[in-house]
């Protein structure tokens, strides 16, 4: 896998969202369920 | 030089009118008034935030207090400054904590108290940042999230009697993610971390009470715990031994192991 942020550099809209390591879209959803991002 | 909540005024145009904010890095305790400092130097002495705030149209009124990991000798960028604009996104406002160090001598409860101070004192703001005084998270990574275990399994309501109105409020957080967490100071252990916390040779009944796994209660607020399975620094036994002891206690959780990848990925992704 490849650890390209080491060191930051998020950006929204110059980050590939689809590089995100799979935890976040999970983490998403589970904050959505837990009602925490309504 | 860093003053005592700098707060700026600031439009937001989902209620028409301004509110006041801080914009920059700010300390947890009026200078001079941090418990245990060993010194007044900025950089190792002064716990601070520093806040990220979603834009108007996302914000939720959700909070979190983002502890970035480095085995209690540092403080890693990527599970920081990363980690809040990723939150930002989902209109999460985030402040990330600069919490005192064991590369500068600082040793237990020094680190936990900057984490407790940092979910009071966000809370006790509550109304003036427009969060939501009941969804009030805290996220770690590594030894980060060492220091995220123990703020979710240890906390009060506050003293309603203090004379600082921040120490009225309560420590305890609403929601925890445990990003290839250090849970354990047992076998399964990460030994800097570990060292760097309580110091060589630390006392057995120290090494049970901040063994998070021993920590856990039915008031432990639902937790988000991932790992991998090969990480070669901290043992994925220690998410596996958090999850277990969240289940005995029949708290919420969601546990995510992955495979193969290394320590310390953070976000992970890169440019488009």
């Amino acid at each position: 896998m490849d650890r390209v942020w080491g060191g930051g550099g998020y950006e929204h809209g110059k980050t590939d969202p689809k590089k995100l390591l799979p935890w976040t879209r999970d983490l998403d959803s589970w904050m959505n369920l837990q009602g925490f991002t309504d | 030089m860093m003053n005592f909540l700098p707060l700026t005024p600031a439009m937001d145009s989902s209620v028409g009118k301004t509110f006041s904010k801080p914009q920059d890095e700010f300390p947890l305790w009026q200078p001079g008034e941090v418990p245990g400092a060993l010194g007044t130097d900025p950089e190792k002495d002064i716990p601070t935030l520093t806040p990220f705030w979603p834009t108007p149209d996302k914000r939720t009124g959700a909070a979190m207090i983002v502890c970035p990991g480095g085995g209690y000798a540092g403080l890693a960028p990527h599970e920081g400054r990363d980690f809040a604009l990723w939150l930002n996104e989902r209109g999460i406002a985030a402040f990330v904590l600069k919490y005192r160090l064991g590369s500068n001598n600082y040793r237990y409860p020094s680190m936990l108290n900057d984490v407790q101070r940092a979910l009071r004192l966000v809370r006790s703001r509550s109304a003036e940042w427009k969060i939501n005084p009941g969804k009030i998270g805290v996220m770690g990574s590594s030894a980060g999230g060492h220091l995220a275990s123990m703020a979710v399994t240890r906390f009060d309501a506050g003293q309603a009697d203090a004379a600082d109105p921040v120490e009225r409020a309560s420590s305890r957080p609403d929601l925890g993610i445990l990003c290839y967490p250090v849970i354990t100071m047992g076998a399964q252990t990460h030994v800097g971390s570990k060292t760097n916390l309580m110091g060589e040779e630390p006392p057995p009944d120290l090494v049970a009470l901040l063994s998070s796994e021993l920590q856990v209660t039915q008031k432990t607020p639902p937790c988000f715990i991932w790992h991998t399975a090969d990480d070669q620094a901290v043992p994925v036994q220690n998410s596996l031994d958090f999850a277990h002891a969240l289940l005995e206690n029949g708290v919420a959780f969601d546990l995510h192991i992955y495979q193969q990848g290394p320590h310390g990925q953070g976000l992970g992704g890169g440019r488009l």
